[in-house]
C-alpha cells in the first residue's frame, strides 16, 4: 500500500507542475519557455527541498510532517493554475495595459513567467519532502534499515510522475479544464493524507478540525473557476486599464455590466466566442475592430470579425482567381473549418469540382455547423456536396497527400506560437509547392506587419522579412503581397508579377473589397531577404506580433 | 576521483540530460503539430525512464567496474547527441502513416534510451563516494544541473538551432568519457573519443551544410 500512496503522491506533484506549465504556455504563448522553466524550478526545488529535509527535519516526526507538507501541497499546488490566472489578471491591468506598450512582446512574458515559477518552486521544494519523508515512514513501520525498500519506492515515484504526465495531458486538461482540473489534484491529494493518517492511527479531532481548512479553501477555489476565467477573458478582451489598487472592485463591476465570452476548450486550441450582445450599451476603443458584431478567436488570437470577414474572405477568394486569371477547379484548403472561406467559393467559382479542407480541431467543424450565428455567416456550407472534410494536422496531411491542386488556400492563425510557426516553415513551403499543378496558386492571410511610429516595434526580422526569406529558398518564382486593409500573399511555381488592374474584376464583391484589392508596394519593399531571416523547423525564427 | 571533479562531472551529466530531453522533446513536436503534448508526455517519459535506469544501475554486482561503465554511456550519449536527431528524423517518415498514438510512441523511444542511460549515471557516480554528506553533494549539483540546462535551452540552445546545440551538448558528454580514463592506458578508447569528437566538432562547422541533407531527408519520405 505504501508505494501506491507515493505513486499517487508523485502522481499530483507531477501534475501540479504539468498544469501550472501549462497554464504559463496557454497565457503567454511562450510553450517552450515556459515547459523549461518550469521543468527546472520544479526540479531545483525538488533537490533542495530533499536536501533541506534531510538536513534539518530528519529529526521530527515523520507522520507530522507529512502531515503539514501535504495540506501545504494541497493548498498551493490545488491552487497553482487559481493563482497563476489570478496573477495574469493583475498583469493585464496593471502592467500589461497599453501604457506599456513599448514593453510588448520582448519583455512582458518574462516579466509574467518569471515570478510564477515562485509557485512552482514552492511546490518542488515541498514534494521533495515525500520520498524521505515515505523512507522514513518504511523504516519506522517495519524496521527495517533506512535504505532498504529506496529502489521500489524511488520506482513508484517516477512511475505516478510518468502517469501524471499522460493523464493530465489526455483526461484531466479536456474533461476539467486547467483550474478546476488543478483542484482535483488537490482533493486527491488528501484523500491521500486522511487514508494515510487513518492506516496509521495517527487520525485525530484536532487534524480533522485542521483539514477543513485545505479543504474549504479548494471547495471556493472550484466554485470560482467560471467566474476567474470569465474575468481573465473579459480582462484580455476589453483591455481595462487601472490606475490605482483601490479602484479594483470599481472595476470588477464595471466588467460584470457585459455579456459572457464564451469559451469551449479542446483538446488543441481554446475558441472564444464574443456573441454580438457582448458590448450592450458600452462603447469600447479597444473593440473598434470588432464592433457590434461577433467576434471568433483561438488561443485569443482574433479569427475574423462579423462585421469584417466578407472583406477577409472574399478578398482571398477573388483575390486569387484574379492575379492567376483563372478559377480553379480542385482546391486544398488548409485551416479555415469556420467554413467561412467555403462559403465565398462556392459563391463565387462556378466550376469547382472539389473543394478538399483540412481542419486539425473537429470542434471547430462541429461549432461552424451548429453554432447559429456562424452558421448563418457559412449558410451550411461545410455540407455542400462538393466539400470533403478531413480532420489532421495540416503538416502531416500534406506529408500523406499525394493529389496536386489547382489552388491552394491557407487560413491559419497568426505564428504566435511554434505549433504554428512550423506552418510558415521552409520545409512545409517546399512540401506544399510538390502538391500545386504548374499553372496553380497558393493564397496565405500573410502575417504582415505595417510599419509603425514606434520603433521599438520595427525592429528586424519583420515577420514579412521572414516569410519572403523562407518563400524564396522555398522556389516560389512569384510572390505577391495584396491587401491594404487585409493583407494576403499570392504564390506561385513560376509566372510573372500581375496586377489587379490588368483585368476587370467580375464578381459581386462589395467596394470595401475591392478597395483591399490593392497590391502593398509600400510595405514591400522594406522588406530583406536574408539566409539567417529563413523559418526552419530546426531553426525556428521567431515571429514578433 | 576528487570531489570537486565528481561534483562538476554531476552538474555537466545532469545539465546534457535535460538538454537532450528538451531537444528530442522539441523535434517530436515538430512531427507531432502539438510541443504541449511533446513536452508535457516528454517529461513523464523522461522521468520514468530515469527511474528504471537508476533500479537497473542498482541491481549491478560489481561496483569497481562502475568508473568503466559510466565511461559506456557518456559516449553512448555523445553518439545519441550526434545522430539521435538524424534518427529522430528517420523514424518519423517511417512511421508517417502509423496511427498516432503508435507513433508518438515510436517516436519517444530516444527519450527512453536517454532517460535510461542518464538514470544510471547519477547511481554510479555517487558510488564513488562513500560519505552520506557527499552524496547529497552530488545529488545537489545534479539538480542544479537539470536546472541550468532548462534555464538555458529555451533562452540560448533554441535560438542557435536544435542540431548544433545536440553537437554540442555531445561535445560536452565527450570530454566528461575522456576524464574518466586514466592518464595512460586505454589507448583504444582515447582514440574511439577522439574520433568521435573530430566527426562532432566537423557537424558543427558544416552545419549549413547539413541543413540541406536534414531538409533532404526531412522531405524524402514524402516527396
Amino acid at each position: 500500500m505504501i508505494f501506491v500512496r507515493v505513486l499517487i503522491l508523485s502522481f499530483c506533484s507531477m501534475s501540479y507542475q504539468l498544469l501550472t506549465a501549462r497554464a504559463l504556455a496557454e497565457l503567454t504563448h511562450k510553450h517552450i519557455l515556459a515547459y523549461s522553466l518550469s521543468f527546472g524550478f520544479f526540479l531545483l526545488g525538488m533537490g533542495l527541498g530533499g536536501i533541506y529535509y534531510g538536513k534539518s527535519l530528519n529529526h521530527k516526526s515523520p507522520l507530522k510532517t507529512f502531515f503539514y507538507t501535504e495540506n501545504i501541497l494541497a493548498i498551493l499546488g490545488g491552487l497553482a493554475t487559481f493563482l497563476i490566472f489570478s496573477l495574469f489578471i493583475f498583469m493585464n491591468l496593471y502592467i500589461f495595459s497599453d501604457r506599456h506598450l513599448f514593453l510588448k512582446e520582448d519583455v512582458l512574458p518574462y516579466i509574467f513567467l518569471l515570478p510564477a515559477q515562485v509557485f512552482i518552486f514552492i511546490i518542488g521544494f515541498f514534494s521533495g519532502f515525500e520520498l524521505p519523508v515515505w523512507l522514513k515512514i518504511n523504516k519506522e513501520n517495519t524496521n527495517l534499515s533506512l535504505l532498504s525498500g529506496t529502489g521500489a519506492l524511488l520506482g513508484a515515484s517516477y512511475i505516478g510522475g510518468f502517469f501524471g504526465s499522460v493523464i493530465i495531458t489526455i483526461l484531466i486538461v479536456p474533461a476539467f479544464g486547467l483550474i478546476t482540473g488543478c483542484i482535483l489534484i488537490g482533493f486527491i491529494n488528501i484523500v491521500v493524507l486522511v487514508e494515510s493518517l487513518f492506516s496509521y492511527r495517527a487520525f485525530n479531532i484536532k487534524k480533522g478540525i485542521f483539514l477543513f481548512i485545505p479543504l474549504m479553501i479548494l471547495y471556493t477555489g472550484g466554485r470560482w473557476d467560471t467566474q476567474l476565467t470569465q474575468l481573465h477573458l473579459k480582462t484580455y478582451y476589453l483591455k481595462p486599464e487601472m490606475t490605482s489598487i483601490k479602484k479594483i472592485n470599481k472595476l470588477f463591476n464595471f466588467m460584470k455590466d457585459f455579456g459572457e465570452v464564451l469559451r469551449i476548450r479542446t483538446s488543441y486550441q481554446n475558441i472564444d466566442i464574443i456573441p454580438s450582445n457582448f458590448l450592450k450599451n458600452h462603447n469600447i476603443p479597444q473593440l473598434d475592430l470588432y464592433g457590434k458584431g461577433m467576434g471568433f478567436y483561438l488561443n485569443r488570437q482574433p479569427q475574423f470579425y462579423s462585421n469584417l470577414w466578407k472583406i477577409y474572405h472574399e478578398s482571398m477568394v477573388a483575390g486569387g482567381a484574379h492575379l492567376s486569371g483563372r478559377e480553379p477547379e480542385n482546391i486544398l484548403i488548409l485551416g479555415g473549418g469556420d467554413g467561412l472561406l467555403i462559403s465565398q467559393m462556392i459563391r463565387f467559382y462556378k466550376k469547382v469540382k472539389k473543394i478538399t479542407l483540412v481542419e486539425i480541431d473537429p470542434t471547430i467543424i462541429k461549432t461552424a455547423n451548429n453554432y447559429t450565428p456562424l452558421k448563418r455567416l457559412n449558410q451550411g456550407a461545410l455540407k455542400n456536396k462538393k466539400v470533403k472534410i478531413i480532420i489532421d494536422d495540416a503538416f502531416t496531411y500534406i506529408s500523406k497527400d499525394k493529389k496536386t491542386y489547382d489552388a491552394i488556400f491557407i487560413d491559419f492563425p497568426f505564428p504566435v506560437s511554434f505549433n504554428l510557426s512550423r506552418l510558415y516553415s521552409i520545409e512545409f513551403y517546399i512540401r506544399l509547392k510538390s502538391l500545386l499543378k504548374q499553372n496553380g496558386f497558393i493564397i496565405l492571410d500573410a502575417p504582415i506587419w505595417k510599419y509603425i511610429d514606434n520603433e521599438a516595434l520595427n525592429v528586424k526580422p519583420m515577420p514579412q522579412d521572414i516569410l519572403y526569406s523562407t518563400l524564396h529558398k522555398a522556389g516560389y518564382k512569384n510572390i505577391i503581397a495584396f491587401g491594404k486593409k487585409e493583407p494576403f500573399l499570392f504564390l506561385q511555381k513560376t509566372g510573372k508579377v500581375t496586377n489587379f488592374k490588368d483585368q476587370k474584376i467580375k464578381y459581386p464583391i462589395n467596394q470595401e473589397t475591392i478597395g483591399n484589392l490593392t497590391i502593398i508596394d509600400d510595405i514591400i519593399k522594406e522588406v530583406e531577404i536574408k539566409n539567417e531571416y529563413v523559418n526552419s523547423v530546426f531553426k525556428p525564427v521567431r515571429f514578433k506580433y | 576521483m576528487t570531489k570537486k571533479k565528481i561534483l562538476l562531472i554531476s552538474f555537466l551529466l545532469a545539465f546534457c540530460s535535460l538538454c537532450y530531453e528538451l531537444l528530442f522533446s522539441q523535434i517530436i513536436s515538430i512531427f507531432i503539430g502539438s510541443t504541449i503534448l511533446s513536452y508535457s508526455l516528454g517529461i513523464g517519459v523522461f522521468v520514468l525512464a530515469l527511474g528504471v535506469g537508476s533500479f537497473i544501475c542498482d541491481q549491478w554486482p560489481d561496483k569497481s567496474k562502475n568508473i568503466s561503465r559510466l565511461f559506456y554511456i557518456e559516449l553512448t550519449l555523445s553518439l545519441l547527441g550526434i545522430l539521435g536527431g538524424y534518427a529522430e528524423i528517420i523514424l518519423a517518415q517511417l512511421t508517417t502513416f502509423f496511427p498516432f498514438f503508435l507513433r508518438l510512441f515510436i517516436l519517444f523511444i530516444p527519450i527512453v534510451v536517454i532517460g535510461l542511460l542518464s538514470g544510471m549515471e547519477l547511481p554510479l557516480l555517487m558510488s564513488l563516494k562513500e560519505k552520506t554528506q557527499e552524496k547529497f553533494y552530488i545529488l545537489g549539483t545534479d539538480f542544479i544541473g537539470m536546472f541550468t540546462a532548462a534555464l538555458l535551452f529555451p533562452l540560448f540552445f533554441f535560438g542557435m538551432g536544435l542540431f548544433p546545440t545536440s553537437i554540442l551538448v555531445a561535445l560536452v558528454n565527450l570530454i566528461i568519457a575522456y576524464t574518466l580514463l586514466p592518464v595512460k592506458k586505454n589507448y583504444i578508447k582515447k582514440v574511439i573519443i577522439s574520433l568521435t569528437g573530430v566527426s562532432a566538432i566537423l557537424l558543427w562547422i558544416f552545419d549549413s551544410q547539413l541543413f540541406l541533407l536534414r531538409q533532404s531527408l526531412f522531405l524524402e519520405g514524402i516527396l
